[in-house]
């Protein structure tokens, strides 16, 4: 059979990775991207890009430990290379502070970070409100750079690009065999998927650049991460909520409880607002499905849902969305040599 | 009581201002000037990166070590301000890498969260076989000095441009105590063999990137002679040459060289990093750092002198408990004057 030709339908850091993924491991095949949006307009360019965990309740530990690990791994090869500063990623240090002692003890990926440890009682004297604390080292994925940079890595890889509004999966059975679906929130309308629900995001982008440690706040309700060009200061977790203009209020209240773990954040400059909606679900949907329609079939292969951890988690679902398709590319294969017969 | 600050680095600016804020309320007649031959940004400090960090072995130079403690105390409690910004301080964490093992160093209590590097942390670094991490502080000049001036200037302590030829020009114009912080050049006022230029060069880069400092050592090549990134908040410094006896402040193509293949080796991202300033300084080296007084005799009375020079690649690291030492050293003086000479409108 010709070589088998496949879209993926979203080009934010699940469909670009996906797509990368995708035609490293099977060359032969014809990939394309097809999204609404590209860099810097996606979800994920809103995020802050560190790799720290978010527990999804319905993926058992060990596989999400697994993912974690792949991709930290990867992650961890471009940053000690000359492309790290092109890719956005970089190493990162800092603390987590608890107001509260936390329910685990340890998390499941502590021993995949760097130099996780509890914090000294001397590191715990910059934080008065907080009893206990956890330092360790992470990586950090700067958007736009790494999305541009996985699109300079697919160009490469001869996988175009095109923008697109996809409305239903549907449409494209003609033209493609294989549809990887990687559109994040944009599934909840596209594929109609009840479980798929935002939770709104509201960050600022500040300029403190003598900011060079995150702080996080142990529940994860506040957070500072220096980035490349901008420090991330966050957020809010709002369930439910698809509004996508900024909130003034929201931002006075993210600026004030930043100021509070890191008091000299009141000399940020230049502060820019941004939402984003979490692609959120109890577990990631990883799956196929056949679409058939009278007596034409259109196979899909699901990977979105990634909620608040697409960034941790993002090379590992890759590489399962990627197995997926080698056995879309097998049931094809198998189908066509049955139609031979 | 005339006090003159001869020099205007890290060190003269903060032993002015320490010596104000403790003597100003007590000694009413305290009239404190400060002599600058060089202003920031062209003194010796305004070239260091600014890491807050003392070399690997104190030589059993207890007073220096607890000057260093002193520093990083009084620092880390500016940290939460509103003024730390505008003063250039933050803290930063970081490696130091070795090739063999070395012993704890005295600081590794002071600075925070002090630990070895575990086997996948160097992995970061092939070549080197331990190393350690902690958070420690950077303190730029470049804000600091000016932040320092600024303060004294609102305390209405004086400057003047000038170029000190010798003490005894200072007690001629009625100075009574001279607090001598001229760093490497302290020699032109008095003859010091012990003090000698340890030149260094840096290559400032735009690498917004780095987030930690990398210092590396060579236990052969001796302290700061293998690479060093560290930081800034705006640039990064890339550094790693220590000569001793070497008085030239001019750039090295050599010394830029072999800056620039050693630190882009240990850390490759660095390729990419656009080079934005090279600078070259003379480290005021001394076996040990001179903080005393002495009597100069100047006609039929004495000068005192209040010597604070000889910080080497650590007058950062340890400027604060310096001077706090060099107003302690005042406040003797101050004391045995009081002492000593009646009030003049008993005749």
């Amino acid at each position: 059979m010709a070589a088998p030709k496949v879209a993926v339908v979203g080009a934010g850091l699940i469909g670009l990775s996906t797509a990368l993924r995708v035609a490293e491991a099977f060359p032969s095949c014809c990939v394309t991207v097809l999204s609404e949006q590209f860099s810097p307009n996606t979800t994920s360019d809103v995020a802050a890009g560190m790799l720290i965990p978010h527990t999804y309740p319905g993926i058992p530990i060990h596989v999400q430990k697994q993912w974690f690990k792949e991709t930290f791994t990867n992650l961890f090869a471009i940053s000690n290379s000359a492309e790290a500063s092109e890719a956005g990623i970089h190493l990162v240090s800092g603390w987590q502070v608890f107001k509260n002692p936390p329910k685990d003890e340890v998390p499941f990926w502590s021993d995949i970070v760097l130099g996780f440890r509890p914090m000294s009682t001397a590191e715990l004297q910059k934080f008065p409100q907080h009893r206990s604390g956890q330092a360790f080292t992470t990586l950090k994925c700067n958007c736009p750079p790494y999305l541009q940079w996985l699109e300079k890595r697919l160009k490469a890889n001869g996988v175009q690009m095109h923008t697109r509004k996809v409305a239903d999966l549907w449409e494209l059975h003609s033209e493609y065999d294989i549809v990887v679906n990687c559109t994040g929130i944009g599934a909840h309308h596209l594929v109609g998927d009840e479980k798929l629900f935002p939770v709104r995001g509201q960050v600022l982008k500040v300029h403190a650049p003598w900011v060079k440690n995150f702080i996080r706040e142990g529940d994860g309700s506040t957070y500072i991460y220096p980035g490349i060009y901008s420090v991330t200061l966050g957020g809010t977790r709002e369930k439910e909520s698809w509004g996508l203009s900024p909130d003034p209020g929201t931002t006075k209240d993210i600026f004030d409880r930043c100021c509070s773990l890191e008091p000299s954040l009141q000399q940020a400059q230049d502060i820019k607002v941004k939402v984003g909606l979490r692609p959120s679900r109890l577990c990631v949907r990883l799956q196929r499905e056949v679409l058939s329609r009278g007596g034409a079939k259109l196979l899909v292969v699901h990977n979105y849902g990634h909620g608040a951890g697409g960034f941790s988690v993002h090379k590992g679902t890759a590489e399962e969305a990627a197995r997926l398709v080698g056995e879309c590319i097998a049931a094809l294969q198998g189908s066509s040599s049955r139609a031979k017969l | 009581m005339r006090v003159a600050v001869i020099g205007a680095g890290v060190i003269g600016l903060s032993t002015a201002l320490c010596i104000h804020d403790r003597f100003h309320p007590l000694v009413p007649s305290l009239q404190l000037e400060v002599y600058v031959d060089r202003f920031t940004p062209h003194t010796t400090s305004d070239g260091a990166a600014g890491l807050w960090q003392p070399y690997l072995s104190d030589h059993g130079n207890l007073q220096e070590t607890l000057w260093n403690k002193e520093t990083f105390d009084h620092l880390l409690g500016h940290l939460g301000s509103p003024e730390a910004k505008e003063m250039g301080l933050f803290p930063v964490s970081g490696y130091n890498l070795f090739t063999q093992p070395v012993p704890e160093p005295s600081w590794k209590n002071i600075v925070l969260g002090f630990r070895n590097l575990t086997p996948k942390e160097l992995e970061l670094f092939p070549g080197y076989s331990s190393g350690w991490f902690n958070t420690a502080l950077v303190l730029e000049c470049r804000s600091y000095l000016p932040w320092l001036t600024n303060r004294l200037a609102q305390r209405g302590v004086k400057f003047f441009h000038k170029k000190v030829e010798s003490f005894q020009e200072m007690f001629a114009q009625g100075v009574d105590v001279v607090i001598n912080c001229t760093g490497v050049r302290a020699g032109e006022l008095q003859p010091d063999p012990a003090l000698q230029p340890a030149r260094g060069q840096v290559i400032k880069v735009l690498a917004p990137w780095v987030k930690h400092f990398i210092i590396t050592h060579d236990i052969r090549s001796g302290i700061y002679n293998s690479p060093y990134v560290i930081p800034g908040s705006e640039f990064t410094v890339l550094g790693g040459i220590y000569q001793q006896g070497n008085w030239s402040e001019e750039n090295s193509a050599q010394d830029h060289r072999a800056i620039w293949e050693k630190c882009c080796r240990l850390l490759p991202a660095l390729q990419k990093a656009k080079i934005v300033q090279e600078w070259s300084g003379l480290r005021p080296a001394r076996p040990s750092v001179r903080l005393e007084r002495e009597s100069i005799r100047h006609g039929h009375s004495q000068g005192e002198v209040i010597h604070n020079y000889g910080h080497g690649g650590f007058g950062i690291t340890i400027h604060w408990g310096c001077a706090t030492a060099a107003a302690r050293l005042l406040g003797s003086i101050l004391q045995e004057k009081q002492l000593a000479s009646p009030p003049q409108s008993r005749l």
